[in-house]
């Protein structure tokens, strides 16, 4: 039997992998969720568009 | 910011839309969008993956920022292959849209230039630029006015591969230099040619005519009485008077003779291929259509005139004749009308 990796250390290593811009807002608009390809397509980093911590 | 529109709806699937990136530059992207639930289904948010469209969009934040910097500049540039296509463009393109295509990567210089004929500028430039030579050319495209730069695009181990073009835009400029120019060369009032003017045209006249010995005559004019009209009537109308015999001049000139206001009530007209009799000619219609005029005060002009040759041969003694005859018809015209001010402006007032 396999080791299986927890589902949020697949999640966040998929979206920083991905080339497509994901990105996760709220019903009020405020943004979430901001990966890599969409601080590269839009040229803002994710500190920057979410905050610092979160 | 750009993803903040709660309008948005939860579900969508291969959408175009265009976003604006952190360097101001426009990026088209391909949107997929899902609603997040919660674990009894009601939708708390949406998740929405992006990819950029065109190629030459998905450019690096470095080079877009760099793109965004050169944009503020009132310039561009290309470069070419050998085959005179552009193979980069960078640079205002915004303000140009409406000249140049928007996205010219691939096409020709004729078409992004807008040009035709391989022997003349800005295509001639391009030839020369993959022959080594840079140069320099003035270009004028719908109404706008280039200044070109077009060199070689070297390859870093020395052999030509393409140009490099630059342009910038001397519209505006040009219209001010022209305007200084008009200002600097032409009576603010009148707007004929100021004295500068008409004595360097004269001057080259005189150096013209030693060669091509085509006669030229000169016809000087004297707005008579306008000191007169100026102390009864006022400033504004005696400006009103310099500009009806100003009019007057412009009407019964030809387009190659030049018309000026020489002085304060001094005028003169450089009557190109030209003779004394075609000289005395103007000076009576321009009288004539003085006297037929019903505006008030009346005017009447003194003339005199020179001819080239016949009078004298240079600048300075062509003048000087003009003048002596202008002051002879002033003389005759004041022993024949003894008291002319007067009745001048005394028709004026009444």
């Amino acid at each position: 039997m396999s080791v299986q990796p927890n589902a949020e250390f697949l999640l966040k290593s998929f979206l920083s992998n991905t080339d497509e811009a994901v990105v996760g807002f709220d019903l009020d608009g405020a943004i979430f969720l901001w990966n890599q390809a969409a601080a590269e397509l839009y040229g803002f980093s994710q500190p920057e568009i979410i905050g610092p911590t979160r | 910011m750009m993803l903040k529109d709660p309008s948005c709806p939860a579900s969508l699937s291969g959408a175009l839309a265009e976003r604006l990136s952190k360097s101001g530059l426009r990026v088209s992207v391909r949107i997929q969008r899902s609603p997040v639930r919660d674990a009894r289904g009601e939708i708390i948010g949406i998740v929405e993956r992006s990819q950029a469209l065109a190629p030459g969009s998905s450019c690096s934040v470095a080079e877009a920022h760099l793109r965004l910097l050169v944009e503020q500049i009132p310039l561009f540039f290309w470069t070419t292959d050998l085959q005179l296509r552009v193979t980069s463009h960078w640079g205002r393109t915004a303000s140009l849209a409406k000249s140049f295509p928007r996205y010219p990567v691939g096409q020709t210089i004729y078409q992004y230039l807008r040009c035709r004929d391989d022997g003349e500028p800005p295509a001639k430039q391009h030839f020369l630029a993959l022959h080594g030579v840079s140069s320099r050319v003035e270009y004028s495209s719908r109404n706008r006015r280039y200044d070109l730069s077009i060199g070689p695009y070297l390859h870093p181990q020395g052999k030509i591969i393409g140009c490099i073009g630059m342009a910038l835009d001397i519209t505006e400029s040009r219209k001010t230099e022209d305007e200084i120019r008009f200002r600097a060369s032409h009576d603010g009032l009148t707007g004929l040619a100021n004295y500068r003017e008409f004595f360097e045209s004269l001057e080259q006249e005189v150096r013209r005519v030693e060669r091509t010995r085509q006669p030229f005559a000169l016809l000087l004019l004297d707005l008579d009485d306008l000191k007169a009209i100026n102390d009864r009537l006022g400033h504004l109308t005696g400006n009103r008077a310099l500009n009806r015999l100003a009019r007057v001049m412009k009407e019964q000139c030809r387009t190659t003779d030049l018309a000026a206001r020489y002085g304060g009530d001094e005028f003169a007209i450089l009557l190109l291929d030209a003779d004394g009799e075609r000289a005395q000619n103007v000076a009576q219609r321009i009288s004539a259509c003085l006297r037929s005029q019903n505006d008030s005060p009346p005017l009447s002009v003194s003339t005199g005139y020179s001819v080239y040759l016949n009078d004298g041969l240079s600048a300075t003694e062509l003048l000087e004749a003009a003048d002596k005859r202008l002051y002879q018809s002033k003389k005759s015209r004041h022993s024949c009308a003894p008291n002319p001010d007067n009745q001048h402006t005394e028709s004026a007032r009444t």
